[in-house]
């Protein structure tokens, strides 16, 4: 029996992870900054205003809808919030650019809002699919889509952005946009290299390499893992714009990795540290209360419900 | 999906240069009072900070104990500053992430994560400037230090010439009390509760003495009148009083509890610390003594050293003191015929001629062709002339007064006149007569002719009462503190007189009256006002008149016994515990000015507070003055 070494995941088994469903594709990958292992030590940048953007969702109420064939439909009715943690030097962290939509997902074409109930209105979105499991992503994807447009305007605005998540949900890149992916879902780098990632120190990245045309992409150590948690806990990956260019990145890269590292997430207090930002939690806990809670939006939908089938009888 | 769904904007974006109002309380930069090192710790933000209280999350590097005093510091909305200072009354932490105590050997294998947490809960004392705001949760927190230790301890509002030391706090600096507040102008008297032998009450008010009486301190808040201030220490534990001015052994140079106690004492500001100078020692005469030699009844000190003192028959009658002489006066009607009584006594009582000792001839005034009135101011006021023995009943001491009193007032003995009675019935006489026979032999030592007054012409009298029994004891002290009180109510003394009272609980009890105790209710509620100031204390603050407790200023607290400390309403919930605990030396002190009690050390005596603490020297001084003078 050969020798192994085990660990645990630092990871709330109990949660999804965060990108289940952004998978990165197959984009190629090519080094841009050193073809051999790069182990780039932090540099002491200057602090600069970063907006962290994230956004959570939930369906609230699962619906179905059957037309005159009696052909049978799945929709949904559920809600989106996005948001920033904005942090500068010297001043307390603020939430900002909070938004929210609740939408009622329909396949096959159907439409119809559901509500307005008790002050709950998902309005309709239609889908051309008949895929069961449609309704989910597209929830899903509106959220990507608002988190990209809020991420936009951001950094239109100035802030440098870090987005929960990589960078393929933009439409159009932003140089200051730059995506923070937290679950590793396909290995980037050939073997050699890609089993020094772990031994990466706290606050060191690794080499840039290009993801496609239009990203430059390295790992970089936020936080350490707990005693008995994988070396990989604590690793992240970071996304920059290839647009600007690769010194623009370059840059982009050293000052996050001399920055992020202070905002890692505490194992004692969030199952998903250290690479859940702290920023990014308390985001997610400020947006989750700002859905409300479910069972009242559940109790709407069903009145809803009903009442749209007081006005149409079957 | 190309048309994005409608949005609710909740929050709008910040420009970069935008910054957040909330921001502002927390910009400190460039205030002058904002302590220039880091600070202590923070204002816990995960919990409620109230403009009462607040618990600090310490940094890692600063460790801050019970009893300490810091500022934390916020911008207000006006752009103004404001500080809040406090005193830490509990300290406590955790490990954070551990959810069991198994879980505390996880954290300590590194196998789950946690992370320390250490807190001290604070009191505030006092916001500058005075706005009723809770401080900033998150806020910065430093040691009170230099001009933020002076607010803390509301020095700003004690002028130099009325600071007081109290002791030192815990970090070895003077704690003060503004001495307006105890003298009598603002407020007065001291009230110090504690268990015995253990709360060093009496070590307390020696200390307060000491500093009134022995230091520059002293001088500096007495002011104009000094001079005339007088103290009077009653001792009614064994004799350890009697050698407040001889040298502590235990405060030699080159020992350790000498060399930290002079350092504390250099901390108050006194430099070479003394034993007592300005102190006179008075006790009972010796039993068996006869009238002439007035032996004082001492064993661990020269009688030679020490004044005998007590009242002369003249005295005794003069100054009213039968109402003393019974414990439960209130009981029946025996303060009635007590009162017809002391009243005869002064009508009756003519000097006997050719008589130093204060002997007094008892007779009948009319006899004598003279009118006396039965109004006490009066009948006072009326010349005696000199009388023979042979004009009356002689009478020397407290038995042959007694003898002459029932004499008079029990019906079957040839003395008989219903003109002393007070209409009283025979049980009633017999009641009176009964406790005037007990009082005999109790107050046998100190009545009797040719005995001398405590001469409150002294600095500080130290009267040693502890070797009488308790009815002589409520005696001697009712005594001397009637004269004191006449003194100031109608003599118009210039000075101040504190008196230093230990078992209060004894002369003025929660229940019952008594002439002391209804004396004591008098000092305590007038006496600030006409300098007659308690350094009273008691074991059992349950135990003592609320009007005598209540009306003093300054209190203090030793080690108290858990059934005494709901008695002590002005305590926070924290020391009252501790105050069941703390250790001799350290008391805690409640004076108006500072709205939470203050912990405070005292240093150890330059005096020695029992014979086993006499320097040697001394007593090889005393024994050389005794040949000498031989």
């Amino acid at each position: 029996m050969t020798s192994m070494e085990i660990y645990a995941e630092d990871w709330a088994p109990t949660r999804e992870p965060p990108a289940m469903f952004d998978m990165d594709g197959t984009d190629a990958v090519r080094p841009v900054e050193s073809e051999t292992w790069l182990d780039v030590p932090p540099a002491a940048g200057v602090a600069v205003p970063l907006a962290f953007v994230d956004g959570t969702r939930r369906v609230e109420i699962g619906l179905w809808q059957t037309d005159a064939a009696g052909k049978s439909m799945r929709g949904l009715a559920g809600v989106y919030a996005v948001g920033a943690t904005v942090c500068r030097p010297g001043i307390p962290a603020e939430f900002a650019g909070i938004r929210r939509a609740r939408v009622c997902i329909w396949g096959g074409g159907l439409t119809g809002d559901l509500g307005p109930v008790a002050g709950y209105h998902w309005v309709s979105r239609s889908l051309g699919t008949t895929d069961p499991d449609a309704p989910l992503l597209a929830l899903q994807e509106l959220m990507r889509d608002a988190e990209a447009r809020l991420a936009s305007d951001l950094a239109g605005m100035g802030w440098q952005v870090v987005l929960d998540g990589p960078l393929n949900h933009l439409r159009s890149l932003h140089h200051m946009v730059a995506g923070f992916a937290k679950t590793h879902h396909r290995q980037l780098y050939p073997d050699d290299m890609h089993l020094r990632v772990p031994g990466l120190p706290l606050g060191h990245r690794s080499a840039l390499w290009a993801l496609g045309e239009d990203r430059f992409t390295c790992y970089l150590r936020v936080g350490e893992p707990t005693a008995v948690g994988s070396p990989w806990s604590g690793i992240v990956r970071l996304e920059l714009p290839a647009f600007a260019g690769f010194a623009a990145a370059r840059a982009a890269a050293d000052q996050l990795a001399g920055t992020l590292p202070r905002f890692a997430g505490r194992h004692h207090i969030d199952p998903r540290a250290p690479a859940n930002l702290q920023p990014i939690r308390a985001l997610e806990q400020h947006l989750g209360r700002l859905l409300g809670p479910s069972r009242l939006a559940n109790q709407a939908g069903r009145a809803a419900v009903a009442h749209l089938q007081a006005v149409v009888p079957s | 999906m190309s048309v994005e769904p409608p949005e609710e904007v909740i929050v709008g974006l910040p420009a970069l240069d935008e910054s957040p109002s909330a921001s502002r309380r927390v910009d400190l930069r460039g205030e002058p009072l904002v302590p220039a090192v880091e600070p202590v710790g923070f204002v816990d933000a995960s919990v409620e900070a109230t403009t009462k209280r607040a618990w600090l999350v310490l940094d890692d590097d600063a460790d801050v104990a019970l009893d300490e005093f810091v500022v934390a510091a916020q911008r207000l909305a006006d752009d103004s500053m404001l500080f809040h200072y406090g005193i830490v009354l509990e300290a406590g932490g955790r490990v954070e992430g551990a959810e069991s105590p198994s879980s505390t050997r996880w954290i300590n294998a590194a196998t789950l994560p946690g992370v320390r947490a250490r807190r001290v809960e604070v009191q505030w004392l006092r916001t500058v400037p005075e706005r009723f705001l809770p401080p900033l949760s998150g806020a910065p927190v430093w040691r009170a230090v230099g001009e933020h230790r002076t607010r803390a301890l509301y020095l700003d509002q004690m002028s130099d010439t009325e600071r007081l030391p109290l002791g030192l706090d815990m970090t070895g600096q003077p704690v003060f009390c503004a001495f307006s507040f105890i003298n009598g102008d603002k407020g007065g008297h001291v009230s110090i509760s504690g268990k015995s032998g253990v709360a060093t009450k009496t070590s307390y008010a020696l200390f307060l003495l000491y500093l009134l009486f022995e230091t520059s301190w002293g001088l500096r808040v007495r002011g104009r009148g000094a001079a005339s201030d007088r103290a009077v220490v009653f001792c009614v534990k064994g004799e350890d009083l009697l050698h407040l001015d001889r040298h502590n052994t235990a405060f030699a140079v080159g020992t350790a509890r000498g060399d930290e106690a002079r350092a504390q004492w250099l901390a108050l500001g006194v430099e070479s610390p003394q034993p007592f100078r300005h102190v006179t020692f008075y006790a009972p005469r010796a039993e068996g003594d006869d009238a002439t030699t007035h032996v004082a009844n001492v064993r661990t000190r020269d009688r030679t050293a020490v004044t005998v003192y007590g009242w002369t028959p003249e005295a005794f009658i003069r100054q009213g003191l039968l109402a003393y002489v019974i414990d439960d006066l209130d009981s029946g009607q025996v303060a009635f015929i007590e009162q017809v009584v002391r009243l005869q006594l002064l009508r009756w009582s003519f000097p006997l001629a050719g008589d130093s000792t204060g002997r007094v001839v008892l007779t009948d005034p009319v006899d004598r062709g003279l009118v006396v009135p039965r109004v006490w101011p009066k009948a006072i006021r009326v010349p005696k002339p000199p009388l023979t023995a042979a004009d009356g009943v002689v009478v020397s001491d407290f038995a042959e007064l007694i003898e002459f009193i029932a004499d008079k007032v029990i019906e079957d003995n040839p003395g008989f006149d219903p003109s002393w009675l007070g209409g009283v019935g025979s049980g009633t006489v017999q009641a009176f007569v009964r406790r005037l026979w007990a009082a005999e032999p109790r107050l046998r030592p100190v009545v009797g002719a040719g005995l001398a007054p405590v001469s409150l012409g002294d600095a500080i009298a130290v009267v040693d009462i502890h070797a009488l029994h308790d009815s002589a004891q409520r005696f001697v002290v009712g005594a001397l503190l009637e004269r004191v009180w006449e003194d100031h109510e109608h003599g118009g003394h210039a000075g101040r007189t504190w008196v230093l009272l230990d078992e209060l609980n004894k002369y003025a009890p929660r229940q019952g009256r008594s002439p002391i105790k209804d004396l004591l209710v008098d000092i305590a509620g007038r006496g600030r006002s006409l300098g007659v100031l308690l350094l009273g204390a008691q074991q059992n603050p349950s135990g003592v008149d609320p009007n005598i407790t209540g009306n003093a200023a300054l209190h203090v607290v030793g080690q108290i016994r858990a059934q005494e400390a709901s008695e002590l309403g002005f305590l926070p919930a924290e020391l009252r515990e501790r105050a069941q605990l703390v250790a001799p030396g350290t008391m805690i002190t409640s004076q108006p000015l500072i709205p939470t009690p203050i912990p405070v050390r005292f240093p150890f005596p330059p005096y020695a507070t029992r014979v086993d603490e006499v320097d040697a020297g001394d007593d090889v001084a005393e024994g050389t003055d005794l040949l000498e003078g031989m």
